[in-house]
């Protein structure tokens, strides 16, 4: 985990663990990596890359963070409007 | 030391923030430990640099033991053995692409006397100047018009070019568009920070931060630099202190002909080791080794005993991928374009073209030796760089996709050492080749590369992935620009 840069950080990573169990029970089989955004840079923050031949998702949340979504292909655009609101509501717009 | 440029060093180097990362107060280079293990491994024995090849091909770093051990080889069929295994690294990591970017000088003041260095605060003979933001942006688009997309920004080290200026220069570099192009990553070679000033870079989005270490021997570094870069430490541990400020991407390097070759290549691996311990396995995301090359009214650039030949560099960079196989290499336009088309073919990853390295020259379609740091080997163009390229069988990616996707230092690395990220490189390789070819390439480039794209596309071995290019594709021949995977 590559969290030097990251102020109040135990916070920040216990809200993404909570709600990537929260997600991957509703949404079985999506995989998330989570990233800070520094301008054009999204800096890996938590997760792994699970299958580097899938195609992923990218969600921005906000100026700060962002989401890297595998497996996105069995939501439906319902599920993932669903999920950015989730995300947008956690970390703020 | 005049007192203002003493003072002002006072106010850079803060030599408590290298102490966590000291060994019991000690440095990670150890030179006698490192001479030790060059003097008892000499006459090694093939059966062990056999065995120490396939620990490489298994895309294992290497200790320093083992790096003493190839560099001792003595028997040219198992040099050869070498080359090969280093392309094969390549190949099984980073797949048939080469990184392409340019460089760009954008201030030659510098308050150092490095005595191998044409920049130097001494050298009379060296035209300074440092661009406005108007330089800046024209130089800019001249770059974009050659279909450049990644550019690695040069700074000497001086007040004129603090933290602050170097992050305004990168947010003008990154809000300049010109046609269809534009920068999308802006690595940066600066001088060594202290952490607050790295997250200043850090905030303006920059991608790798590069500070070579020029040697790593003790004593010959301090013979060949004077003013603030004296300070062995705070150099070693810059990129500690970058990574500690989250910009987890960093590249080292050595200046080759400074002092011995060998001593240099275990100096390289040593500080791979130390960043890899220190920061959970992430070690540097690219490993420069230029060599010295003339430069301006700079005598020992030419007179140096440890001058490398081109058949010692040729092993030097080989033993270098053996060494760490899966991080980025880079070969520059320092070197002529016969010594790069051969040494990318024992596993370098990037190269610079159409490099022109004074200051405020590219708009000025100009070379002018005086504003140079040193003299380039290799003045091709891009155009002409991409299709030598293609015509030796490798294609050309300006991606700039990873740091854009959150595939960052301990992400990156995870997938780079599994010798997975062929699987993003390629895909992302065709597509950004594609958008040369379109919109900056000679009709003979376009003939050579457009096979190349067909090639690569069919051998993607993912047919989903596959399909998603193929559609990305058709997407760019109707105008679109910038998709990645």
């Amino acid at each position: 985990m590559s969290t030097h840069h990251v102020e109040n950080i135990p916070a920040i990573i216990g809200k993404m663990v909570r709600l990537e169990q929260q997600l991957g029970a509703a949404y079985p089989g999506i995989k998330l990596r989570w990233a800070r955004i520094y301008g054009r840079r999204w800096s890996h923050l938590l997760g792994e890359v699970h299958d580097p031949t899938a195609v992923p998702m990218k969600l921005q949340i906000n100026n700060e963070y962002g989401v890297i979504i595998e497996k996105h292909e069995i939501l439906a655009m319902e599920d993932v409007e669903n999920i950015v609101g989730l995300l947008k509501g956690e970390f703020g717009e | 030391m005049l007192a203002a440029v003493a003072k002002w060093r006072d106010n850079v180097i803060k030599p408590e923030e290298n102490e966590p990362f000291l060994n019991k107060g000690r440095d990670f280079i150890n030179d006698s430990l490192i001479e030790n293990l060059l003097a008892v491994n000499q006459h090694p024995d093939p059966v062990r640099i056999r065995e120490i090849m396939a620990k490489a091909l298994e895309l294992n770093r290497l200790e320093l033991d083992e790096a003493a051990v190839l560099l001792n080889c003595e028997d040219e069929e198992l040099w050869e053995e070498m080359y090969r295994t280093g392309l094969q690294i390549k190949h099984k990591v980073y797949g048939r692409r080469i990184v392409t970017f340019a460089p760009l000088y954008v201030s030659n003041y510098c308050v150092n006397n490095c005595t191998y260095c044409g920049y130097r605060a001494e050298n009379k003979h060296i035209h300074r100047t440092q661009l406005s933001k108007e330089e800046l942006e024209a130089e800019i688009r001249a770059l974009v018009n050659l279909g450049h997309k990644r550019l690695i920004m040069v700074y000497g080290e001086h007040p004129k070019s603090d933290v602050d200026y170097i992050a305004e220069t990168i947010k003008v570099a990154y809000a300049t568009k010109e046609g269809n192009g534009e920068i999308r990553r802006v690595n940066v070679n600066a001088a060594p920070l202290k952490i607050a000033d790295y997250k200043v870079l850090r905030d303006v989005g920059i991608g790798t931060y590069q500070v070579f270490q020029e040697t790593y021997h003790h004593h010959t570094y301090q013979q060949v630099h004077r003013s603030i870069k004296a300070d062995y430490r705070w150099r070693l541990y810059s990129l500690h202190r970058a990574m500690e400020a989250g910009i987890d991407d960093v590249g080292i390097g050595a200046l080759f002909g400074l002092y011995d070759w060998k001593f240099e290549v275990m100096g390289l691996l040593a500080h791979t080791i130390d960043l890899e311990s220190k920061f959970g396995g992430v070690g540097p995301h690219t490993i420069s080794f230029p060599r010295l090359q003339p430069a301006v009214n700079t005598p020992f650039a030419e007179q140096s005993p440890y001058l490398v030949d081109d058949s010692t560099f040729k092993k030097l960079v080989t033993v270098i991928r053996l060494c760490v196989p899966y991080t980025g290499m880079i070969i520059t336009a320092r070197e002529r374009a016969e010594v790069r088309n051969e040494v990318v073919n024992v596993g370098c990853t990037q190269l610079d073209a159409s490099s022109n390295i004074g200051v405020g020259t590219y708009s000025q379609k100009e070379v002018d030796y005086s504003k140079q740091q040193f003299i380039l080997g290799d003045t091709r163009t891009l155009d002409e760089t991409i299709r030598d390229l293609a015509e030796m069988g490798w294609i050309t990616s300006f991606c700039t996709a990873d740091y854009r996707c959150g595939r960052t230092g301990e992400c990156f690395m995870g997938i780079a050492k599994k010798g997975k990220i062929h699987n993003l490189c390629m895909p992302n390789a065709i597509l950004t080749f594609k958008e040369y070819l379109l919109d900056y390439a000679s009709p003979e480039t376009v003939r050579a590369g457009e096979p190349l794209i067909e090639k690569e596309l069919q051998a993607l071995p993912n047919p989903e992935v596959r399909r998603v290019v193929r559609e990305m594709l058709d997407r760019i021949e109707a105008g679109e620009r910038d998709l990645f995977l």
